[in-house]
């Protein structure tokens, strides 16, 4: 039978390993941080060395990612965390795949700028690309501080912020039409950037999912209340949508 | 091996003789500040104590680790050397690869850039003492690093923009050897000439911006600034015209500057012809000047192709080029920003720039007014614009 000392050692070493773990979510993090801005700087510059580099860095992200959910795992498995640590273990690993997916955007950028080298970007187009790499970047910022002082309120705050990053999209789209238009970017070019704005946008909605997952780690909000409540009050009124022919 | 490394070498062998008090970091920051019960103590506190406080002091991170790797000791800097988080993470995965390096090898050093914002560029260097210990220092070099880059790119750009019209005149010079055909001759002889007119234009701006540079100016005077505005508006107008460009300038009556004509005049030339160069056909470059009691304000005010972010603290410098293919072909020195900046230095001033690419410029020059200066526009908005006269051709600058 364990002794109490025992149980105190087995207790720390427990919350050891989760302030470890956390602590390698964060790491992770500001690597998928960093990748935003020079994925686009490879975008802007056409740095095909640059490009290489960040697509192999991926590997080690992968590898991280990999050990953080192994770990997780392993103290789900044999400490049976309950209530608060329990959510927070299963927002960390649907938070590593955000972070990992988001960084495979930063890597499909790198291959985007690889496809258009040599072609010339638009300077009104380059300056918006710029602003999306900002935004995606300030995103993520504030949701891995979220995630690493344990903050609600900006973890919740994140989803409006992202609303700035929607509308760079959408003007970006806006404005590949008008330069296409001017007969001052060819069809290849435009579709490539019009992904590449896609993967921007993509990144941001993964910063609102690392958001949303810390908001449930710490109160057990989840975004999917809001669409069983809807659905509750329909079932009570019987009001439903019609279907469109 | 850093001055500040090694005199680190020499008291943490001195003071960590004793014992230092071992945390496992797990990333979370390990305070300066640690003690074992027998380390050796006075009044005032151990010895260890002494140096754990000596360490918060430096701007400059200090990490100790054990021969294992494991850290062991941070100081207040190297806990936080940006205060934003993920760059800090950054630099403490470099620092705590560079140690474990430096266990093998005795020494390690390097440049750590980081990208995004802030981008920042730190020097880390570790080094093992004979006690097993790894001493590792983390100095934040931003600021140093951007004035290499400035000195390296001042030569590199220097040498391009003297050595193209140099290389142009000796071709065409070499082609024209032998060469019978009077029209080709003319021809080639044009093209000498324009190129040595270019270079003697770089030359010419070298030369003021090296004599701006020590402040020394012609002659100092209660300076209109709207004689300013005009003289530099008609001699632009024949410029903008040819490219179909409209300037509308803002005359500030009864605005005062104490200062060196000649130099102010060539400040805002600078500005407005850049504008004119970076600006599509059937835009208007704005010149539009403000003025409170203190202080007068210059804006020129572009559609023009517009400046990324990245390159706005740059392009004050000596030939710096935001896009070095298409300086060949839109001309210029490559010095007359850095001229606009020496000038309103020496006259108290500041200068700025706001800009978006493809969404214009806008460069704005703030002057000191002079005592006397009773600007008599209490709201320029009222005064109509107006378009500058049809100019003389100036062709001293």
């Amino acid at each position: 039978m364990p002794t109490v000392d025992g149980m105190e050692e087995t207790r720390t070493s427990y919350h050891s390993e989760l302030e470890e773990l956390r602590s390698l979510v964060v790491r992770l993090g500001a690597s998928v941080i960093e990748a935003v801005p020079r994925a686009t700087a490879v975008l802007l510059a056409g740095d095909l060395e640059g490009a290489d580099y960040l697509v192999q860095s991926d590997d080690e992200i992968d590898a991280r990612a990999h050990e953080v959910e192994s770990r997780t795992f392993e103290i789900l498995a044999l400490q049976a965390p309950v209530a608060g640590e329990l959510r927070q273990l299963v927002s960390i690993l649907k938070i590593t795949s955000d972070l990992e997916r988001s960084a495979d955007l930063a890597v499909n950028i790198c291959k985007a700028a690889r496809r258009i080298y040599g072609k010339e970007i638009d300077p009104v187009l380059r300056g918006l690309i710029s602003k999306m790499s900002e935004q995606a970047e300030q995103l993520y910022q504030a949701a891995i501080n979220s995630f690493a002082e344990n903050d609600a309120a900006t973890a919740a705050a994140i989803e409006d912020m992202d609303s700035f990053l929607d509308a760079l999209h959408r003007q970006f789209i806006q404005a590949i039409f008008e330069t296409h238009a001017r007969e001052k970017m060819d069809l290849q070019l435009a579709v490539q950037l019009a992904i590449v704005a896609r993967f921007y946008e993509r990144i941001g909605d993964h910063a609102v999912n690392v958001g949303e997952r810390v908001r449930f780690a710490l109160t057990g909000w989840k975004p999917e209340l809001r669409a069983i409540e809807r659905q509750r009050q329909r079932d009570a009124t019987g009001e439903f949508p019609l279907p469109r022919n | 091996m850093s001055l500040l490394l090694a005199l680190l070498t020499f008291l943490v062998g001195a003071a960590l003789g004793v014992s230092v008090a071992r945390r496992r970091t797990h990333g979370r920051e390990t305070s300066a500040t640690p003690l074992s019960p027998e380390s050796a103590t006075s009044p005032k506190g151990s010895v260890t104590d002494v140096v754990a406080m000596a360490l918060d002091t430096l701007p400059s991170g200090v990490v100790i680790a054990e021969a294992s790797g494991e850290i062991i000791l941070k100081n207040a800097a190297a806990r936080g050397i940006t205060g934003v988080r993920h760059v800090d993470v950054l630099v403490d995965e470099a620092v705590e690869k560079l140690v474990r390096d430096a266990a093998k090898t005795g020494e390690q050093q390097r440049q750590f850039d980081t990208a995004g914002s802030p981008s920042r560029s730190f020097d880390i260097r570790a080094r093992r003492l004979d006690s097993g210990y790894i001493v590792a220092t983390v100095e934040d070099v931003t600021e140093r690093a951007r004035v290499d880059s400035v000195r390296t790119d001042f030569v590199a750009n220097l040498s391009h923009e003297l050595k193209t019209p140099i290389g142009g005149i000796a071709a065409l010079a070499d082609t024209m050897i032998g060469e019978v055909d009077p029209q080709v001759i003319q021809r080639l002889t044009a093209r000498i000439v324009d190129e040595s007119y270019r270079l003697s234009h770089i030359i010419d701006d070298l030369l003021d911006l090296s004599r701006i540079e020590f402040g020394a100016a012609d002659y100092w005077e209660p300076v209109a600034m709207s004689d300013v505005v005009n003289e530099v508006a008609a001699r632009l107008q024949h410029e903008a015209s040819r490219t179909g460009i409209t300037i509308q300038a803002v005359r500030p009556m009864g605005v005062t500057v104490v200062g060196d004509r000649s130099q102010l005049v060539s400040a805002l030339e600078n500005l407005v012809s850049n504008a004119i160069k970076y600006s599509g056909s059937g835009t208007t470059v704005i010149v539009d000047t403000r003025a409170t009691a203190e202080a007068v304000s210059i804006s020129v005010i572009d559609q023009g192709i517009g400046i990324a972010a990245k390159d706005h603290h740059r392009i004050f410098e000596r030939f710096y080029r935001v896009d070095k293919a298409r300086s060949r072909s839109t001309g210029g020195s490559g010095l007359g920003l850095s001229i606009v900046r020496h000038v309103v230095s020496n006259h108290g001033g500041t200068v700025s720039v706001a800009s978006e690419e493809g969404r214009g410029s806008t460069f704005t020059i703030v002057l000191p007014l002079a005592a006397s200066s009773e600007p008599a526009i209490h709201d320029l908005d009222q005064q109509s614009p107006v378009v500058a006269p049809e100019p003389e051709r100036n062709l001293t600058r």
